[in-house]
């Protein structure tokens, strides 16, 4: 401890403190836009999942201001392409909301923009690979559907060579299960029903029925005869209780035995889905036009609705409902990041809000090709707060003709989010298509490509449509009709080709489903679906027929004994379940009615009476 | 370099007759929270005054940032679920929710767990830091402390002229 002679302030220390500190606002003033660069830089990047570069930025502070340049989005779907580039962005702040470390946006003015650029070096993939990857894992399932070889006829000779093990099989499991239940249930059964001894009931039934024929109710006097009368009643009385246990465990045996029937209808489904799964192992396709969609154009489809899942994932992630706090990456350091969580207040403003964007004046009026407009309006971090949903418009006119257009509208305001996303472009030249399984490009020439996508609530749902009213097919990649060999094709691909390239224009809708917790449905339509499946059925369908017809077969070579002994089995548990117990209701029927016979006979008609006159023991001396 | 022998031979002469053990100690326990929380965080600021204005060793704070820095790096997943837990238990919101929209205050990054985490875990563990260093300083002055003194390269640090700067922040 310091003694009371000693100060606790070192007074002479204020000095250097000062200068320490005045070192460091220098440094501020020297390195902070710098700083603010990266770290836009390092923010934008993480905000948008693909690699965002600031040439310069200065701050200015006496008039709550930032301008920047150079801005380049780098196309999170195509490292070799900008999504936008901005010559020059003026920033107005609102300086009250800084003190509290928030950043409110009055105006947003961006100068000399350009979109879809090509870029001189491929971009950063960004680590982790953010949103991206988000997206991509949701769409992965649906792109392994999609990997099965397009219309493998050769498989019909290489189901001879297919080689399956049962264990692998659906069916078989199902079979194996459902016996092991069957025999189970019937052998649980018979040991519910050893617990009632039922043998030994009749036997004593039985019994009491042969003393009660012997008996001579003239010897016995009243009293005995009064007992074995009791004896009766008492007996008919266990007879009630066992008859209604019997009635118990048959309604449970019932129970069983639905499922078990149930289990026998699934094993139906199993070998429908294990013939599907051996033929799609083998590249046996379905005739039906859907199918025939997905596998032309499943992942070119897949490709432009995964920028739909992209917007569903960013507005999910940074654009919440309600006012709860919520939790995002810490900032890039040497230490950990940990989760930075905000906590918005209801009558505060919002961490980030963007009040209004748009093009400058020049940048909208100038270049004689294109004309730009776009509208930003209420892009924040907490839309409850500012209680006016997000919107953002854009559209490019080249020689008067609006060829790209962009509309979102982002309705977070209430608990549940409602959104919309509108993307069209006309007479752009979109990539050329590469036909899976085919020697084949579908060059689109000028077309109309259409993105829509909506959420509400958990639910999103996206379609993407294209138009090509002048579709060039070009045998081999990418080379020009006729400049490629016409090496022989196998029957199948001729055909293919012949149907396909018949074709002047191509159009395409493919829509896709989910939730939160992922994608539900995806389906591909096309103008060629119907024309190629009647062709390929009608030519081609006798081999594929036949191999799938192999398929099948095996699968049920291997699985046939197997399920044929859980029927026997679940048959056997019926058998033994339904006949054991009409069994042993019938013996204990006739126990009781030649019971009653015999306490008739002896008492005639006035067993009852007697036992009731007179009552000589609480307990009956028939016991077990 | 320079700057880093002039810390050295302030933490030699630190341990040695420079201040109490107590200002010893609490200059360990300053310089732990530029250990354990991140060091470019604002409340440092502070602490970096606080080393500067307080009479505590200086060289005791280094140390304390010497000794506590890898074990901040290997705390922060701990440091991470504290911060976690406290941002997130239900009967804090009102604070939090308070502080995040007052000015100024925000700028601190409490509601970062990493920072939260690490500032409350430094407070926590302070107080143990306070005791163990300067009973650490004392027996070490009590037993070895003199052969050390007596050592040829203690003496060379010790004399070195750069020990001119540093007798600024000696503690009185």
């Amino acid at each position: 401890m310091m003694t009371s002679r000693r100060s606790h302030i070192r007074w002479r220390a204020l000095g250097p403190l000062a200068g320490f500190l005045a070192l460091l606002g220098l440094a501020w003033a020297l390195m902070a836009d710098t700083v603010a660069r990266v770290s836009l830089e390092e923010f934008g990047t993480q905000f948008l999942g693909t690699q965002v570069e600031v040439e310069w930025l200065r701050i200015h502070e006496w008039r709550a201001a930032v301008e920047l340049g150079g801005l380049v989005i780098a196309d999170p779907f195509d490292l070799d392409r900008n999504l936008l580039e901005v010559g020059r962005i003026e920033i107005s702040l609102d300086p009250e909301p800084l003190l509290e470390k928030k950043l409110v946006i009055r105006e947003l003015v961006l100068d000399q923009v350009a979109i879809a650029t090509d870029r001189e070096t491929p971009a950063v993939p960004v680590p982790g690979g953010g949103i991206l990857s988000r997206t991509a894992n949701t769409l992965a399932p649906w792109r392994a559907r999609l990997d099965q070889p397009f219309l493998g006829f050769s498989a019909a000779d290489s189901i001879r060579e297919l080689v399956l093990n049962p264990d692998e099989l659906v069916s078989v499991g199902a079979a194996r299960s459902l016996a092991a239940r069957a025999d189970s249930t019937r052998v649980s059964f018979l040991n519910d029903l050893a617990l009632l001894d039922l043998e030994g009931l009749v036997d004593e039934g039985r019994e009491l029925t042969t003393r009660i024929a012997e008996a001579d109710p003239a010897q016995l006097g009243f009293g005995g005869t009064r007992q074995l009368v009791n004896d009766a009643g008492a007996f008919k009385g266990r007879l009630d209780g066992v008859e209604e246990r019997l009635v118990e465990f048959e309604h449970q045996a019932e129970s069983s035995l639905n499922l078990l029937d149930a289990g026998l209808a699934e094993l139906d489904r199993a070998r429908s889905e294990d013939y599907r799964r051996v033929q799609a192992a083998v590249g046996l396709p379905g005739f039906e036009g859907p199918d025939i969609g997905g596998m032309l154009f499943g992942h070119v489809s897949l490709s432009y609705l995964e920028r739909a899942l992209y917007w569903v994932e960013l507005v999910r992630s940074y654009m919440p409902p309600g006012l709860q706090p919520r939790a995002t990456l810490g900032p890039h350091r040497v230490r950990a990041a940990g989760n930075t969580v905000r906590f918005p207040k209801k009558g505060h403003t919002p961490t980030f809000l963007l009040e209004a964007g748009r093009l400058s004046e020049a940048d909208s009026e100038t270049g004689q090709d294109h004309r730009h407009v776009l509208r930003l309006a209420n892009l924040t971090s907490a839309p409850a707060l500012v209680g006016l949903p997000a919107e953002i418009h854009f559209e490019r006119t080249t020689s008067g003709f609006v060829d790209l257009g962009l509309d979102a509208v982002m309705d977070h305001t209430q608990a549940v989010a409602r959104d919309s996303l509108h993307v069209i472009s006309r007479n752009t030249a979109l990539p050329a298509i590469a036909i899976p399984g085919l020697p084949l490009t579908a060059d689109l020439g000028l077309a109309v490509n259409q993105l829509h996508a909506a959420i509400e609530g958990d639910r999103f749902s996206a379609s993407w449509t294209i138009e090509a009213p002048a579709v060039r097919w070009i045998r081999g990649g990418g080379a020009g009709e006729g400049d490629t060999p016409d090496a022989p094709l196998p029957l199948e691909q001729r055909i293919m080709m012949e149907v396909l390239t018949g074709l002047s224009d191509l159009r395409i809708t493919a829509e896709l489903e989910g939730t939160a917790d992922g994608l539900q449905a995806f389906r591909v339509r096309s103008n060629v679906d119907d024309a190629i499946a009647s062709r390929v059925e009608a030519l081609a369908g006798d081999a594929v027929r036949l191999a799938r017809q192999r398929a099948r077969a095996e699968v049920d070579r291997l699985s046939e004994a197997v399920i044929d002994t859980a029927v026997a089995r679940t048959g056997l548990a019926h058998t033994a379940i339904e006949g054991t117990v009409a069994d042993w209701r019938s013996r204990l029927v006739e126990v009781r009615r030649q019971l009653e016979e015999q306490v008739r006979a002896k008492t005639g008609g006035l067993g009852g009476m007697i036992g009731m006159l007179m009552p000589i023991d609480d307990s009956p001396s028939y016991s077990k | 370099m320079l700057m880093l022998l002039r810390l050295v031979q302030s933490l030699v002469r630190t341990l040695h007759s420079d201040g109490t053990p107590a200002q010893v100690a609490a200059g360990v326990v300053l310089g732990a929270a530029l250990g354990l929380t991140p060091l470019l965080s604002p409340h440092n600021l502070i602490i970096v005054s606080a080393i500067f204005l307080l009479n505590v060793s200086f060289g005791g704070a280094f140390l304390g940032f010497l000794v506590f820095t890898p074990l901040g790096f290997l705390l922060d997943p701990v440091f991470g679920r504290l911060g976690a837990w406290l941002l997130g238990t239900p009967s804090l919101e009102r604070l939090w929710i308070t502080l995040y929209n007052v000015p100024v205050l925000p700028f601190s990054n409490f509601n970062n767990t990493i920072v939260l985490g690490s500032v409350v875990g430094w407070l926590i563990l302070s107080a143990p830091i306070y005791v163990v260093a300067r009973f650490g300083v004392t027996r070490y002055r009590a037993t070895i402390g003199a052969k050390v003194r007596n050592s040829k390269w203690y003496k060379t640090i010790a004399t070195s002229r750069l020990i001119g700067v540093y007798r600024l922040f000696r503690p009185e």
